[in-house]
């Protein structure tokens, strides 16, 4: 019995030491999928349990983030996708004005100066312009640029070969980059 | 390798760090040679930066992070935490996936965000908007005006479709969408034997701003028709959906529908082909 109990604490002990520091990546991509805050609460919730359950699956030494956002994105194809449509329960500009004030993202110094004109007109439009692009290729990504797995990782992520995460994130850049100009030409910047 | 080879094949693994050997430097030397590919390479690193700085990491509530920490708890103390192997095969995740794979549009987009930046300097002249030449638009019953405006172009530019932006290429026809606040995606059918043979910048009898793009193939043609709308209803009755795309069948005619919410856009594509071939026509420029 004793013995169980300390098994059983190792397990949990490990798993807040490899998974839990990720909880905010975690939750972040869950928001993004879901997109209203009650569905990304129970996707997380699902999610780490379920990562916790299965935690005797996951191998050390590998990417941790990765494997549970493979499950992340399980849970989220087989119960939180409503009739292949996305729901959004708020107004895109609401939902993304307030994950814009959430951003813990840091400032990051830029150095190219178009890039940095570009950012500092379109800031509030770019999680926007990320959610008008279709849920594959945001989910591409979203994996690539903000949680920074490799191509590899995220083919294991969506369960897809890598052959189709280069030709996501190729579209998803693709669309991103009319969505914001799209953006651009609405305020003006793409025209004197 | 030519532009369009490091662009297609290249550019996205080159800007996320995944080439290696011969194909890292293969593609570095072209970028070194290639200021329009350069650019096109600084440009993307640029959107990447963009997602990663606008997209991070949100905080998890702390009632939320509580409440999982809360729920692990009881999970450890029912002793749940290394359930044996055969049990979690059963309570595991599906391993269903939905591995349909859609691939690199056949589309021309704007080379990069700088370049369109620059674009805003460059007016181009003799392109104002005007209303088009009046159609004959025959409103079927209990059918749908859009539609029926679509089958009235489609039906003159058939007969005779005069571009009147002044270049057959799809950058230029792109540009010039782009410089009168239109979308600049321009679907390439060449894989279905559909030839661009231009495009036009006109006004809707309503006013609205309208670009035609025309393809030909030797059998039949398909306009694509974009236009701003207030609200998006799509018609009921689509036979089929792709994605964002809906396809309808339509006295005669095939029709793709679909739709931007970033800048409320509808993109409409009409032929005579069936709408099967429709369908393929679509899915392989989305190849």
């Amino acid at each position: 019995m004793a013995e169980k109990r300390d098994s059983s604490r190792r397990t949990r002990e490990s798993f807040e030491r490899e998974v839990m520091p990720h909880l905010d990546s975690i939750y972040s991509m869950a928001l993004r999928l879901a997109r209203n805050r009650e569905d990304a609460n129970d996707l997380l919730q699902d999610t780490v349990l379920r990562a916790y359950r299965f935690f005797h699956q996951f191998t050390p030494g590998t990417n941790s983030r990765a494997w549970v956002l493979t499950i992340l994105f399980n849970n989220f194809r087989n119960g939180y996708r409503k009739s292949g449509r996305e729901q959004v329960s708020q107004s895109e500009t609401e939902f993304t004005e307030r994950l814009e004030a959430e951003s813990l993202a840091a400032d990051q110094t830029r150095t190219d100066p178009e890039a940095l004109a570009f950012a500092n007109v379109m800031a509030p439009e770019v999680t926007a312009a990320l959610d008008s692009i279709p849920e594959e290729f945001r989910a591409a990504l979203l994996l690539v640029d903000v949680q920074e797995l490799s191509y590899q990782e995220v083919c294991e992520v969506l369960q897809v070969p890598v052959g189709t995460v280069k030709s996501r994130v190729s579209r998803g850049r693709s669309l991103l980059r009319e969505a914001l100009l799209t953006f651009a030409r609405g305020k003006g910047i793409i025209r004197s | 390798m030519n532009c369009r080879e490091y662009i297609d094949d290249f550019l996205s693994a080159h800007a996320d760090g995944e080439l290696s050997g011969a194909q890292l430097r293969e593609a570095e030397a072209h970028v070194a040679g290639c200021d329009a590919c350069a650019a096109r390479l600084a440009d993307e690193r640029a959107l990447k930066s963009l997602v990663h700085q606008h997209a991070s990491a949100v905080e998890t509530p702390s009632a939320v992070r509580a409440k999982l920490l809360a729920l692990l708890a009881e999970e450890a103390a029912r002793g749940e935490g290394a359930m044996a192997p055969e049990a979690a095969s059963r309570r595991g995740p599906s391993r269903e996936v939905r591995v349909r794979a859609l691939r690199r549009p056949a589309i021309w987009i704007p080379l990069s965000i700088a370049a369109c930046l620059a674009l805003a300097f460059v007016a181009v002249r003799g392109l104002g908007l005007h209303p088009s030449d009046a159609v004959n638009v025959v409103n079927h019953p209990g059918g749908n005006p859009e539609f029926d405006t679509a089958v009235a172009y489609f039906e003159k530019f058939d007969h005779h479709f005069a571009p009147n932006v002044p270049s057959s290429s799809y950058g230029d026809i792109s540009g010039a969408y782009v410089e009168a606040h239109m979308p600049g995606f321009i679907w390439n059918f060449n894989s279905s034997g559909l030839t661009l043979v231009g495009g036009r910048l006109d006004k809707l009898p309503d006013d609205r701003p309208v670009t035609f793009t025309f393809y030909k193939g030797a059998r039949t043609s398909l306009l694509c028709t974009r236009y701003k709308v207030r609200e998006f209803n799509p018609p009921p009755g689509a036979v089929h959906e792709m994605d964002d795309h809906l396809f309808y069948s339509y006295y005669g005619y095939s029709i793709c529908y679909s739709y931007s919410p970033i800048g409320h856009f509808v993109c409409l594509l009409i032929t005579r082909q069936p709408v099967k071939q429709l369908l393929d026509s679509v899915e392989y420029a989305l190849e």
